[in-house]
């Protein structure tokens, strides 16, 4: 090949050089994305929808409530998170997604699990309410509840006027391991902001079979 | 009694005189104070570096995925870590009285993250060279391309100059 027919090939050679190694350099970066957890919560039959006993938030107590959830990891690493259970009523502060803080409820109990990026864990949460006593002025508070086979004692329950009268909510906060602390800290950080995530089911603690 | 036994422990017995009973009660309080604290910061220093541990392979696998560990790598180590979640689980239900368990489970948990720590080491080492090579393949693929492509244009001109070239001589002067 001559010398000339190299000189007029270089800027074809440079210009497809460049094309390609730009078609090469897009496929290994690895794509910007924000992260973000999904956390949710379906019915026994796996759907959003029939969260209850006959349909009805009116649980008696032994009644066996069925639930399944359900964490999903975007966060594109791997991620440690804490699954925390709370016990509220109509008073108790909810988490503040403002703020980013969690509910003062008393917690009832705590699952923890190993999430791969991109990964989904889900859970069976079976629960029913074991004990709960009404005090002489007709305050209600449920001092028991059975999680999957285990059962979890509650301090300081949240208490009721009387019973069918208001209201309780199971309250789940994500909570995600955080190296800088190596401890567990209510939701994440996202592009310098503080994330939440959290879920709350109302039911109404009934002595007897009543529905809506 | 037992602050006197405490004096044969540590080797000394103080006459009954009041400054001496007192000497003694206050040494007595410094003992069980001195005591409870020591049990006590055990069980802190236990958590912390078990916190620590933990929090070091959790980095150490991070550091592994990023190397660009496949799912099907990471999914033996990330399934051990669900097993120290489960003693952890184990370990705040366990009773107080149950001390021979407590330090089986912490005995568990110590080696199981000792060891997710060194697979995730070697993973990550294994997963770095093997994305390293991956990209310089990519990176020279593009090269070759290129080369390929710029046969390809000197082929094609060189055809087309060919093809003028014939298309020329065969041309025919017309007198008009």
């Amino acid at each position: 090949m001559k010398l000339k027919t190299v000189r007029e090939l270089s800027p074809v050679f440079i210009t497809l050089l460049i094309l390609f190694e730009i078609v090469a350099y897009t496929s290994t970066i690895p794509r910007p994305q924000e992260p973000f957890f999904q956390l949710y919560t379906l019915g026994a039959t796996g759907m959003a929808g029939i969260y209850y006993p006959n349909n009805s938030s009116f649980i008696q107590p032994g009644e066996v409530v069925d639930w399944n959830l359900g964490v999903v990891n975007d966060m594109g690493s791997l991620q440690y998170v804490s699954l925390r259970v709370k016990l509220g009523n109509q008073t108790i502060n909810p988490p503040n997604d403002t703020l980013a803080t969690s509910s003062p409820s008393p917690l009832i109990a705590v699952f923890n699990e190993f999430i791969p990026n991109n990964g989904t864990w889900q859970m069976s949460f079976v629960w029913q309410i074991v004990n709960y006593t009404t005090s002489p002025d007709g305050h209600i508070a449920v001092h028991t509840i059975a999680i999957s086979n285990s059962t979890y004692a509650i301090q300081n329950p949240p208490t009721c006027q009387s019973i069918n009268s208001c209201e309780f909510r199971i309250i789940f906060e994500l909570w995600v391991w955080d190296t800088n602390v190596a401890d567990f800290q209510f939701g994440w950080t996202a592009g310098g902001e503080p994330r939440i995530a959290w879920l709350q089911l109302w039911f109404q603690l009934s002595s007897t079979v009543s529905h809506r | 009694m037992l602050s006197q036994n405490l004096m044969y422990v540590f080797g000394f017995v103080l006459s009954e005189s009041p400054l001496n009973v007192f000497a003694r009660r206050l040494l007595f309080l410094a003992s069980v104070v001195m005591i409870i604290s020591l049990i006590a910061g055990i069980g802190y220093v236990s958590s912390e570096s078990e916190n620590g541990q933990l929090n070091m392979t959790l980095e150490d696998l991070r550091r592994a995925e990023l190397a660009g560990a496949k799912p099907s790598e990471m999914e033996g180590l990330i399934s051990q870590m669900n097993s120290v979640a489960q003693f952890e689980s184990q370990l705040q239900h366990l009773p107080p009285q149950d001390a021979t368990r407590r330090v089986e489970l912490l005995e568990e948990v110590k080696n199981t993250l000792t060891s997710v720590d060194v697979q995730a080491i070697e993973l990550a080492q294994i997963a770095s060279q093997r994305t390293y090579v991956g990209r310089a393949v990519t990176y020279l693929t593009g090269v070759i391309c290129a080369v390929i492509g710029t046969v390809g244009y000197y082929c094609g001109v060189m055809l087309y100059r060919r093809y003028r070239t014939r298309r020329i001589f065969r041309m025919k002067i017309v007198l008009k």
